[in-house]
């Protein structure tokens, strides 16, 4: 499988401070990839280095095949965390702009933010000065920006960050539609589920160091089952005490522990005559997993 | 893929589109032109308006009462009005009938007294009307005492000519008139006032446009799409650009209207500009300009808020603004050690050498090497602020410190 983005034993210091510690991964082309991790773990350092914009102390990257030279860069679509536009510009102006930046003409910048314009609702915008917009509408034009060349990798540094649901939505459905187009995304990002929503794969990284990496069903699957999901009528009796609240009538959780397995649990409904309308195993959530392997990462 | 060359392009083409459509720069741009046809509007007022000082409108006329008969050889000179009494006279001067009244009493010859009576307040004005009316007086006395031509010589002492000689004792043919002097004082010293302020402004606003672009966390967008580099030179290029318009339409506004406003100041000297001075202005302004501005963008990145970066370039263009400073012993000395030293140091050179052309005539090689050094330290800070940028674009909100500034000189690209 052809990759997107290579990352092989990356290493940066600030300082005394060892902000990306021999993290390799790589991204398949067409996929959309969760880069996880805490505040502060990496994330963006390990981002701007696939990008040249910091220089890795060591290690390597491979970017769209190739070295990261600045005609591959052109064709990777970046939105940053840190975000901003320039203020005084208008709208569709600072599109086209970056449009030509990104080796478009003037007219097809123009006809090209103009359409991404109507697909995140701002069309009727195009002509105002980017400081009249709302923080939120300001990072949709920025995202506009980051998919104006029909790149084939898109980078999203927190994308979804202070916007509202209904923008999160559209976010997240343009973010498909570039997927469908054949680009690979990545996006970062410390809310899980967004990530199990959009990725396959993920990589998850804590205090600069790879914690996690691969098919996000499979790293669950490998967690093994850390709970028992019943619709039923009752709880049988012998089982009563060992469930945990689900705030829906009918769905009862039953956490593993040495005396409840799936098969006693299983076990209690037959001897009991209860009838199961669902029987599940509960893998681990992302979350779970996150907050678990991060903890663990970080006790002394 | 375009190369690098189109993205200067295209960044010069935002930059330069961005610039020019600032309503601070049309106003600075248009404020030369407009004040100059402002002058060309007042002068002529003004000249009215100082000519007549607080007496009536017209040519002065000086009245006089004559007691001592001391005037009565010069009676017939234009613009003597005498009376007959005193009191006829202060009637005429308060109806704004003369302009000044003198009464020149019967013991004038023993005691030299005569009394000037005057509209209040017109000292500044009147002055030169009080030495006209002592220079008739000078030649009434003797006038009928001694022969004509010595008259004249007591009416007149000197009709000075100037001869001017070259710093190897020749005569110079043709030398300027002293108002041609003054003109050619006048017109470099502006262009050097001008010439700092373009420089400061255009290098400034870069600096702004650097800042700004870090501040509104543009920056890591653009570094993605284009080099540091070329991004730098594109916003060099474009504000230099527009800094160049805006000072060609001050010099061309300069050499249109300044001979019309001169023409109306009788005995002012001509305000033509010389070629040779026009190639001087133009290509200090750009060196200058360069120098500055590969500074300014160094400054812009590796300072933590545009604020802060234009309180740290008001340091870094204190260097411009000394040889103003010390104007006055450039003027006194234009070819001496501390003019000639400033010439060589590239902060100071663009404005020195403008003084030093407002002040004498430097050498070719003086200016040659000036232009050279400015050029050359140029193209070195090119250099140091290329990196700098690129190490310094991504300290949202940090300052950068020398050690990090080295750091990022030694990282080659």
């Amino acid at each position: 499988m052809p990759t997107a983005l290579e990352v092989h034993a990356l290493n940066k210091r600030f300082g005394d401070r060892t902000v990306v510690d021999d993290v390799t991964f790589s991204v398949d082309r067409g996929e959309v990839f969760g880069l996880l991790g805490p505040n502060g773990s990496g994330k963006t350092t390990t981002i701007r280095m696939a990008l040249d914009i910091v220089r890795p102390d060591s290690g390597s990257v491979v970017l769209l095949g190739g070295a990261a030279t600045r005609q591959v860069i052109r064709r990777v679509g970046y939105l940053p965390e840190e975000r901003g536009l320039l203020r005084k510009v208008k709208v569709l102006n600072i599109l086209r702009y970056l449009g030509r930046l990104k080796g478009m003409s003037s007219a097809e910048a123009t006809e090209r933010g103009a359409e991404l314009l109507h697909r995140v609702g701002l069309y009727e915008h195009r002509d105002k000065r980017v400081e009249t917009l709302s923080r939120g509408m300001t990072q949709l034009v920025q995202f506009c920006a980051s998919l104006i060349h029909e790149p084939e990798l898109i980078i999203l540094d927190e994308p979804f960050s202070g916007l509202d649901p209904l923008n999160v939505q559209l976010m997240k459905e343009i973010v498909r539609d570039q997927q469908e187009r054949g680009a690979t995304v990545i996006f970062s990002t410390h809310i899980m589920s967004d990530v199990e929503e959009l990725c396959e794969r993920v990589v998850l990284i804590a205090d600069g160091r790879l914690l996690l990496f691969g098919n996000l069903n499979e790293i669950r699957r490998g967690r093994g089952a850390n709970g028992v999901r019943v619709h039923a009528g009752n709880v049988p009796p012998g089982l009563d005490g060992k469930t945990r609240y689900t705030g829906r009538d009918g769905v009862f959780e039953f956490p593993l522990e040495d005396s409840v397995t799936p098969e006693s649990v299983l076990q209690g409904y037959l001897d009991a005559g209860i009838a199961i309308e669902r029987f599940e195993l509960m893998l681990p959530s992302l979350n779970e997993i996150f907050i678990e392997e991060v903890s663990r990462a970080r006790q002394p | 893929m375009r190369g690098s060359l189109s993205d200067v392009q295209v960044i010069f083409g935002e930059e330069f589109r961005r610039e020019v459509s600032r309503i601070a720069y049309r106003v600075m741009t248009l404020l030369v032109p407009a004040l100059l046809i402002l002058g060309l509007v007042t002068v002529p007022v003004l000249q009215g308006v100082t000519a007549g000082g607080g007496g009536p409108a017209g040519p002065a006329l000086l009245g006089y009462v004559d007691p001592s008969g001391v005037l009565e050889p010069v009676r017939n000179t234009p613009g003597l009005v005498p009376f007959g009494d005193l009191q006829a006279g202060v009637n005429a001067l308060a109806a704004d009938e003369i302009s000044e009244l003198f009464h020149v009493p019967g013991d004038y010859i023993e005691t030299g007294r005569v009394d000037w009576y005057r509209h209040e307040g017109g000292l500044f004005t009147t002055l030169d009307l009080g030495q006209r009316f002592s220079d008739i007086l000078a030649l009434a006395v003797v006038a009928d005492r001694v022969p004509p031509e010595i008259a004249e010589r007591v009416e007149m002492p000197a009709d000075y000519e100037i001869q001017e000689i070259d710093s190897e004792g020749q005569l110079i043919e043709d030398p300027r008139t002293a108002a041609q002097e003054v003109g050619g004082f006048l017109v470099p010293f502006i262009f050097a006032i001008l010439l700092m302020i373009s420089i400061f402004t255009s290098s400034g606003r870069l600096l702004q446009s650097v800042a700004d672009e870090k501040e509104n966390r543009m920056i890591e967008m653009l570094v993605t799409s284009v080099s540091p580099f070329s991004m730098m030179t594109g916003k060099v290029l474009a504000l230099g650009a527009a800094g160049l318009v805006q000072i060609t339409v001050w010099v061309l506004s300069a050499l249109l209207i300044g001979p019309r406003i001169m023409d109306q100041i009788p005995g002012a000297g001509d305000l033509a500009i010389g070629p040779g001075l026009l190639v001087v202005i133009i290509a200090f302004f750009l060196a200058g300009y360069f120098l500055f501005a590969v500074i300014m963008a160094g400054l812009g990145t590796a300072t933590a808020s545009a604020r802060e970066a234009s309180q740290i370039s008001a340091i870094v263009t204190m260097p411009a603004v000394v040889p103003i400073w010390l104007s006055a012993i450039i003027f006194e000395s234009p070819d001496g050690t501390l003019a000639r030293v400033l010439t060589f140091i590239p902060l100071t050179a663009p404005t020195t050498v403008m003084l030093r052309i407002s002040a004498g005539e430097p050498s070719f090689t003086d200016i040659a090497i000036g232009f050279v050094v400015t050029m050359a330290a140029g193209v070195a800070l090119l250099w140091v602020a290329a990196r700098v940028f690129r190490a310094g674009l991504l300290l949202y909100g940090q300052r950068m410190s020398l050690r990090l500034v080295w750091r990022a000189m030694r990282q080659a690209g």
